[in-house]
């Protein structure tokens, strides 16, 4: 079944699926941190976090975060009463958000590396 | 000034084999032209057996809603002109089919009565009319012009994976008599709507308020139902 | 209702402290993660509490946004019912070795 994609559709499936994946990488990050009592443990996992392929992970991750924090802002700001009129302009607004901080905070990432 | 558009129509023929498949039809149509009327020249000189449903073709009837070009409208209100030269038309998505662009409202239809859609109020009536101001009477205008087409409902991804979800045509209904000065039943209608098939199913995609032939911003009453539950919750301390 | 709320104000918390945790410990530089600098800030009971909530705001925030999709997605009653049950048991497991890390 083919649908029309629009702006608040699209907003609401990328919220979905990076729910999705943040709740099951939380589960991941609970089980890791939980067995990292002792600092040789610990010092091994952030020596394993250095590796450049986990550094993408992390980036993609960060992307995923930010674009659900400010998809659920948007839906947050329409609950408290911010006009529906203004539904889309706040996606662009979220969307342009999204990659300047994502920028911002992949040169902090990545500044340990390079 | 005329234009021969391409109608692709998808067919479900329940006696037939295959029961679905998709037809073409060429029909000459000028810019004053709407889907409807191509339906029309297509069921009067091409194929009897085209079934759809109309009524008006006023848009005010709700009848000939369908999915024309991947979103849901009335073939009545979508002039030829505003759309490209292939035209595809498809049922209502997500209710069964009973015969080509005829889908089964019953569903939809069931879902309206879950939120009590009339005037509720004890008190004895007085010797003539219950009094609407003006101002409260434009409370509930937007609400009050829907013409349950079935469009939003057919929209919304949620009803399309979540069949016990009331729709925002339901809500938007339940809006209506809330928000109607001379219903006396909130408690009631809240019940009804804010359990965990109603407002709180609602995610804000905006897909019904995009296909509204009426224009009706129904996220927007959704939202304000959501506001009301909030507040008449922690009020009434229920649930 | 209640949970839809908390979901809302789970999430708020969330915004702050994702906020206040990619500061901490991406952004700062490596002597704020190191495995002192880390339990140094464990031995602060603010701290400690701050975590807790962070942590359980997650899992609830998490969760709840996965039972909302069991609902909507899962069809069959006896299916929806067992991952609901499944859906609430996680969260509660992960929290109790959560807040033991934190905590001991």
């Amino acid at each position: 079944m083919r649908y029309r994609w629009n702006v608040g559709s699209l907003a609401w499936i990328t919220h979905r699926i990076t729910g999705i994946i943040l709740t099951f990488y939380l589960i991941a990050h609970i089980f890791v941190l939980s067995h990292l009592k002792d600092p040789t443990a610990y010092n091994k996992i952030m020596a394993i976090m250095k590796n450049p392929l986990l550094k993408v992970g992390e980036l993609i991750l960060f992307a995923i975060i930010l674009k659900h924090v400010f998809a659920g802002l948007r839906i947050t700001l329409l609950e408290l009463g911010i006009s529906t009129k203004y539904q889309k302009t706040m996606a662009y607004i979220g969307a342009i958000a999204v990659a300047l901080l994502w920028i911002i905070g992949a040169f902090y990432f990545l500044r340990e590396v390079i | 000034m005329s234009k021969y558009y391409t109608f692709k129509i998808k067919r479900y023929l329940p006696n037939e084999k295959p029961i679905t498949r998709w037809d073409e039809f060429r029909v000459k149509l000028n810019n004053m032209e709407r889907v409807l009327d191509g339906l029309i020249k297509i069921k009067e000189t091409m194929d009897g057996t085209l079934t759809f449903r109309k009524s008006c073709a006023h848009g005010v009837c709700g009848s000939c809603a369908m999915k024309i070009n991947g979103k849901n409208r009335l073939a009545c209100q979508t002039l030829v002109k505003d759309l490209p030269e292939i035209i595809e038309i498809e049922p209502l998505p997500s209710l069964p089919v009973i015969k080509d662009l005829v889908v089964d409202m019953t569903l939809f239809f069931q879902k309206n009565d879950k939120v009590l859609p009339y005037l509720i109020n004890e008190e004895p009536p007085p010797q003539r009319e219950r009094i609407q101001s003006p101002e409260d009477q434009h409370k509930i205008l937007e609400s009050i012009t829907c013409i349950m087409c079935g469009s939003c409902t057919t929209s919304c991804p949620v009803f399309w994976s979540d069949k016990e979800y009331l729709g925002p045509s339901a809500l938007l209904k339940a809006y209506r008599f809330l928000f109607d000065t001379r219903d006396k039943a909130t408690e009631q209608r809240l019940k009804a709507i804010a359990g965990q098939d109603g407002i709180w199913r609602c995610h804000s995609i905006f897909n019904c308020v995009e296909v509204c032939p009426k224009e009706i911003d129904i996220t927007k009453h959704i939202l304000k139902l959501k506001r009301l539950a909030i507040k008449k919750g922690f009020k009434g301390g229920q649930e | 209702m209640f949970s839809w709320l908390l979901h809302r104000v789970t999430g708020i918390i969330l915004l702050f402290g994702l906020m206040y945790h990619f500061i901490q410990m991406h952004f700062l530089g490596h002597d704020n993660y190191s495995y002192e600098a880390v339990m140094q800030r464990l031995a602060d009971p603010s701290w400690k509490i701050f975590n807790i909530l962070f942590l359980l705001s997650a899992l609830f925030h998490g969760f709840y946004g996965i039972n909302g999709l069991i609902t909507e997605y899962v069809k069959g009653n006896s299916m929806k019912n067992f991952l609901k049950i499944f859906t609430l048991i996680l969260p509660l497991v992960l929290a109790f070795f959560g807040i033991k890390i934190v905590i001991f």
